[in-house]
Formats: structure tokens, C-alpha cells, sequence
């Protein structure tokens, strides 16, 4: 008879003992998945924000800072100008490699409008922001009156979009990318000129200030250029331009983040050490009540090895059952509402890919497996040192 | 000779008092012996036999078992011993409930060989036993569904599970009917007719006509009745009487 069949037997001998215990680990592996699984989609989230957004820097009026990253993290829509000149004189301005401007136009909650949405007028020829994220390339970017949405919009290529009142078809649609880019309309520049017209027409805004403004120049910086000294030196220049270097935005939101995860960290290393604490008890007084039976066990021949690895086995085998149903709880009700999570939190949370998640998971399942062969480890020693006959006795 | 036992001794403190629960103790044990020890509660027989069985180091002298002496061997070694050479029935009830009889007495046979089939010749080996105490039909059954003699009787078979050359028993028959306790001393007897060298301790002076040889403990000191009721002064030292053996 194994050590694992006695234990595996101890542990059905005392049923409900054995389901508290793994309930209580079970929860400890919920809690603990969920909330590394959190975190990670939090910082994964934060750190694909930065690659996603695909320039180095990023010109725009002063002052449309906030409207800016609202409308790249959150999608909320908000329309701004940079005059036509000073587009001209920044895409040629020192140490920039490559740009491409980018109008930013905002419909508004009304018939005219099929919904909510910010448009971004980009010129395809120039682009290099918004074509990677393509799921099939728009051979030449999208023509007069067509457009390419975002992921989260309800629309599939070769339907039409209500903006304005005028019907757009859609040409292609872009991959999720997990920030506002996923409820925001492409069109080509022409077609931005367009709708900016119907725009100001319908809300009777502040017109554009000349026929080749642009809400935003995103810019490629030139390789070892410090992007700090550069977006300095562009601001001493440009004494009109505000300068956005994405790495900033995510370096704050990295610094906001990194606090909440610390203190999620904390409170799970708390869970942790409770369940190890609750399960050191448990399995103490449980020794306390056991010591005929292993007093038994070393009268028959048993040696004290023997003993700790029939207690080890129990505590191993009560853990991973425990981790084991916790994460797959975890994988069965959490996972499948990930897409929803995902929505609600905006561009902070992405999930890893599923290898990171299979890691990141099976790392959980093997820190709360382990949390009862620790807790076992006092009682285990209690055993290795206990004079056998002395307990015997004490049953009596 | 199966064991034998020189100057052994072994003192407890209880608080700043400091008591002896044996005292110089030698005698040895013959394959054709089936022993009874009695004495009173807190005499020391638990003690010594404990310290036979090498669940407990002596303080002084010590005990060989089979020519080796325990207290030079591990304790994983001195449990290896205990597993292969010795079968103990320890007072009370000692079954492990959570295991069925058959497993029970399977239990010593596999303890340290976990196949398959060492466990079914076990069972084989477990079930034979059981036929002879008459309890065959309980094999199913977990302890808890048994009398007080039945868990005896399985005890008793556990004990013999491994063909030990000595059976120690320590108060086997404690509360249990004179009936049901003279039952357990017939299954003693037919297993020492067997060949298994027996020591048992019991409160019971009913019980010392069973075996062949009677020793009384008292106040930690352990003396020989013979047959005649005389009481040998003080045991003699086993490996005097080793040596005096050689010189046979």
C-alpha cells in the first residue's frame, strides 16, 4: 500500500475535514490567479498601450493634452486644430524621421449619426500608425467616402456608417487594439475634409483655421535621439505646439499602476500566509487528535520518515486538489467575461496571450499547491520528534 | 534465544521528581516462550516493553535482539526491525478506522513495498490469518462495526501479519469479558504452539496459567515467579547467562 493510497484514504476517512480545507485552498487559488491575472492584464495592458500608439511623439495645439490621451486611452471623442503651416514646418523640423498628420474630428449623439464615435482623418500615404493594425490591408488606405473602423463597432467591411447624415462604406476594419483606436472611424484625408465641414456645419463650431490643419502630427523621432531633449528643443522652437511623447503618458500610468499592484501583491501574499496560517493550525490540532494513530503506525514498523511522508502527501494532495478546482473555477467563470472586463476597464487591461496566461496560472496553481506541505511542515516535525511511546500513552 | 535484555533501565522526571520505571532488568526470551509479565498500573511494564520493542531507548543496559543490539541500531533501522522481526498489539483499541480489517492487517506486509501485487499476496497472507481467528467474514468491514473482542482478534492478526518471531502484547485482553478474554488468550496459545515467541502484559492473574513463564513487575523491578511460587532475587544478567550458555 502506497503512501499515496494511505493518505489519499486518511483524507476520505475525514470528508469534511478534507472539503473545508480544500475549499479554503480553493478560494486562496481563485483569489490569487484572479488577482496575479489582474494585475498582469493591467500592466500588459499599460505596456501595449505604448507600442500600440506607434509614434515617438506627437504634436498637437497647446492645451489638447487631456483631449488627446482621452481620445487615444478612453475613445472619448473631442475635435482640435494645429494650423496648416506649422503641420508643414514640424514634419520637417530637426531630428524627425518620418511623420504623418492626423485630423481629429468628433460626431455627437444625435440622428445624424449612426453613433458616438472619434473620426481620425489620416493620409494613408504618409501613415504609419494606423496601417499595422489593418486585419486586411486597404490597398492605398481607404478612397473618398470610405472608411475603416475600429474593432469594437459593430460593423463589417462592405456595410455603410451614418456620419453626418451621409452613409460611408466600410473598407476594412483594424485588429482589437485595446484602446480608443477600438471605437474610432479612419478615413482618408479627403474624406476628413468632408465630414469636418458637416461637422462645423451641424454644430456650428469655430471653423478650421485653413485647408490643411491638422488636429495632431504623429512623428518617428530619429534613432539615438533622447525624446525628452527633442520634445524640449521642439517647444523652445515651436512656441505654439505642444509636444506628447506617449512613453510619458504610459511612464505616469505605469507609476499609478505599479502602486495598485504592489498593494494588490501585498494582499495577496496576505491571503497566502492566512490559508498557510489557518492550514498550520488546522493540521496541528488534527496531529493532536491523530497521535494514537501514528503511534499505531510506528508500533507496526512505520519509521518516522515514514510518518512525515504519509502527512506530506495529505497536505500535497489537499492543496492541488484545492489549487486545481480553484483555477479551473477561475478559468470557467472568469475567462469567458474577459472580453467584458476588458470594455469596461478600457485601455489598462489586456489580457496576456494564452501562453502567458497558461504561466502565469500554472505558477498560481504551484504557489497554492504548496501552501499545505508548508503548513504541514510544523506537524510534520512534531511527528519526526514526538517519542513514540510517550504519545502513545498520552491517549490513553 | 530470541532476545535478551542486561542492566536495563530507564528514569522519568515528573516535575523535580525523578522516578524509576525499570530498574536493572535482565532476563531473556526462548522461541518456545510464551511470557507473562503483570504488575500493577505505573509498575513500568509499558516501559519495558516499549524499550523491547525499541519504541523506547533504555538509560542504562540495554536489550539484543536476534544477537544485535537496538540501541546501536537507527531508528528507521529499529523500525524496519519492528516491521519485520516483531509484531505489537499495543494497549486499547488500535485499529485505524479509515482502513477496512483486511486492510488493517494488510497494512504492516505493505508498508514498505507498495505494488500491486505485494499488496494482493498481503491480502492473501491477511485473509489466511483471519480463517484462523474465525473472523474471516469481517475482512469488509471497517472497526468501527466491530465488538470489542472482534478488534482484539484483529489486532492480534495484524500482529502476525509479518511472521514476526515474537509477539509483544500489551494488556490485549483489557476490558473485555472473561469470555471474550479467554478466547484472545486461546488464539495466544495456538499462535505460540505455532512457534511465535509471546510477551504479554496483563492485570489479569487469571491469565498467567496460559504461558509458560511468569514475571511480576513492580516499583520498576522485574522478578521471576517459578512454577514452585518462588521468586528469583534478581534476574540473571542476560549476557552472564550468555556466557555461561557458551560454556554448556
Amino acid at each position: 500500500m502506497s503512501t499515496f493510497a494511505i493518505a489519499w484514504n486518511n483524507l476520505l476517512h475525514r470528508r469534511f475535514r478534507s472539503l473545508c480545507l480544500a475549499l479554503l485552498i480553493m478560494l486562496t487559488a481563485f483569489v490569487i490567479a484572479g488577482g496575479t491575472l489582474f494585475g498582469s492584464s493591467l500592466r500588459n495592458g499599460v505596456r501595449s498601450t505604448a507600442d500600440r500608439l506607434g509614434a515617438d511623439a506627437m504634436f498637437l495645439p497647446p492645451g489638447a493634452e487631456r483631449e488627446l490621451e482621452g481620445a487615444l486611452l478612453e475613445g472619448k471623442p473631442s475635435t482640435f486644430y494645429l494650423p496648416g503651416d506649422t503641420v508643414r514646418q514640424l514634419s520637417s523640423a530637426k531630428n524627425v524621421k518620418r511623420s504623418s498628420p492626423q485630423l481629429y474630428i468628433s460626431t455627437f449623439d444625435s440622428p445624424h449619426c449612426g453613433s458616438l464615435v472619434q473620426i481620425i482623418g489620416y493620409d494613408p500615404k504618409t501613415d504609419f500608425v494606423v496601417a499595422p493594425w489593418l486585419i486586411e490591408s486597404v490597398p492605398g488606405g481607404p478612397k473618398t467616402g470610405e472608411i475603416v473602423i475600429g474593432n469594437a463597432i459593430q460593423l463589417e467591411p462592405g456595410e455603410e456608417m451614418l456620419l453626418f447624415d451621409m452613409r460611408y462604406k466600410v473598407a476594412g476594419k483594424l485588429e482589437k487594439t485595446g484602446m480608443g483606436f477600438d471605437v474610432s472611424v479612419f478615413a482618408g484625408m479627403e474624406t476628413a475634409y468632408t465630414l469636418i465641414d458637416r461637422y462645423e456645419k451641424y454644430l456650428e463650431a469655430i471653423p478650421m483655421p485653413d485647408k490643411d490643419a491638422a488636429s495632431v502630427v504623429v512623428v518617428e523621432i530619429e534613432k539615438g535621439v533622447d525624446h525628452e531633449t527633442f520634445a524640449r528643443d521642439i517647444r523652445m522652437e515651436y512656441r505654439s505646439v505642444g509636444v506628447i511623447l506617449p512613453q510619458a503618458i504610459i511612464g505616469n500610468m505605469m507609476k499609478h499602476l505599479n502602486l495598485t499592484i504592489a498593494v494588490l501583491t501585498g494582499l495577496l501574499i496576505v491571503i497566502w500566509i492566512l490559508s498557510a496560517f489557518v492550514l498550520a493550525i488546522v493540521f496541528t490540532v488534527a496531529l493532536h487528535e491523530r497521535k494514537r494513530e501514528f503511534g499505531v503506525f510506528r508500533a507496526f514498523g512505520a519509521t518516522r520518515g515514514k510518518l512525515v511522508s504519509i502527512l506530506m502527501t495529505e497536505s500535497a494532495l489537499l492543496s492541488a486538489g484545492g489549487a486545481s478546482i480553484g483555477i479551473l473555477l477561475l478559468c470557467i467563470t472568469v475567462l469567458p467575461f474577459n472580453a467584458f472586463i476588458e470594455s469596461s476597464l478600457g485601455s489598462e487591461y489586456l489580457l496576456p496571450s494564452a501562453g502567458v496566461t497558461a504561466l502565469i496560472l500554472g505558477g498560481c496553481f504551484l504557489l497554492c499547491a504548496s501552501v499545505g506541505p508548508v503548513a504541514a511542515v510544523l506537524s510534520a516535525m512534531r511527528i519526526s520528534y514526538a517519542d513514540t511511546s510517550l504519545i502513545m500513552k498520552e491517549d490513553m | 534465544m530470541i532476545f535478551s535484555i542486561s542492566g536495563l533501565g530507564k528514569t522519568y522526571k515528573r516535575g523535580e521528581m525523578v522516578f524509576s520505571a525499570a530498574e536493572n532488568i535482565s532476563f531473556m526470551v526462548d522461541r518456545q516462550d510464551f511470557v507473562c509479565i503483570t504488575g500493577e498500573s505505573g509498575s513500568g511494564k509499558s516501559t519495558l516493553l516499549n524499550m523491547l520493542t525499541g519504541l523506547l531507548q533504555p538509560d542504562e543496559g540495554f536489550v539484543r535482539f536476534e544477537g544485535r543490539n537496538i540501541a546501536e541500531l537507527s531508528d528507521d533501522e529499529r523500525a524496519r526491525l519492528r516491521n519485520s522481526r516483531i509484531g505489537c498489539i499495543p494497549q486499547g483499541y488500535s485499529l485505524l478506522n479509515n482502513f477496512t480489517v483486511l486492510d488493517n492487517v494488510c497494512l504492516p506486509c505493505c508498508l514498505y513495498n507498495a505494488g500491486r501485487s505485494a499488496y494482493k499476496d498481503a491480502a492473501k497472507k491477511a485473509r489466511l490469518i483471519l480463517r484462523r481467528m474465525g473472523i474471516s467474514h469481517l475482512a469488509a468491514e471497517h472497526p468501527r462495526n466491530l465488538s470489542g473482542g472482534e478488534q482484539r482478534r484483529v489486532a492480534i492478526a495484524r500482529g502476525m501479519a509479518t511472521d514476526p518471531v515474537l509477539l509483544v502484547a500489551d494488556e490485549p485482553t483489557g476490558d473485555l469479558d472473561p469470555k471474550t478474554a479467554a478466547a484472545i488468550l486461546g488464539v495466544f496459545g495456538e499462535i505460540h504452539r505455532n512457534g511465535t515467541a509471546i510477551i504479554m502484559v496483563t492485570h489479569e492473574k487469571d491469565h498467567i496459567p496460559f504461558a509458560n513463564r511468569h514475571f511480576v513487575m513492580e516499583r520498576g523491578q522485574l522478578q521471576e515467579i517459578f512454577p514452585d511460587g518462588t521468586r528469583s532475587s534478581a534476574a540473571p544478567a542476560a549476557e552472564h547467562a550468555c556466557i555461561s550458555d557458551s560454556f554448556k
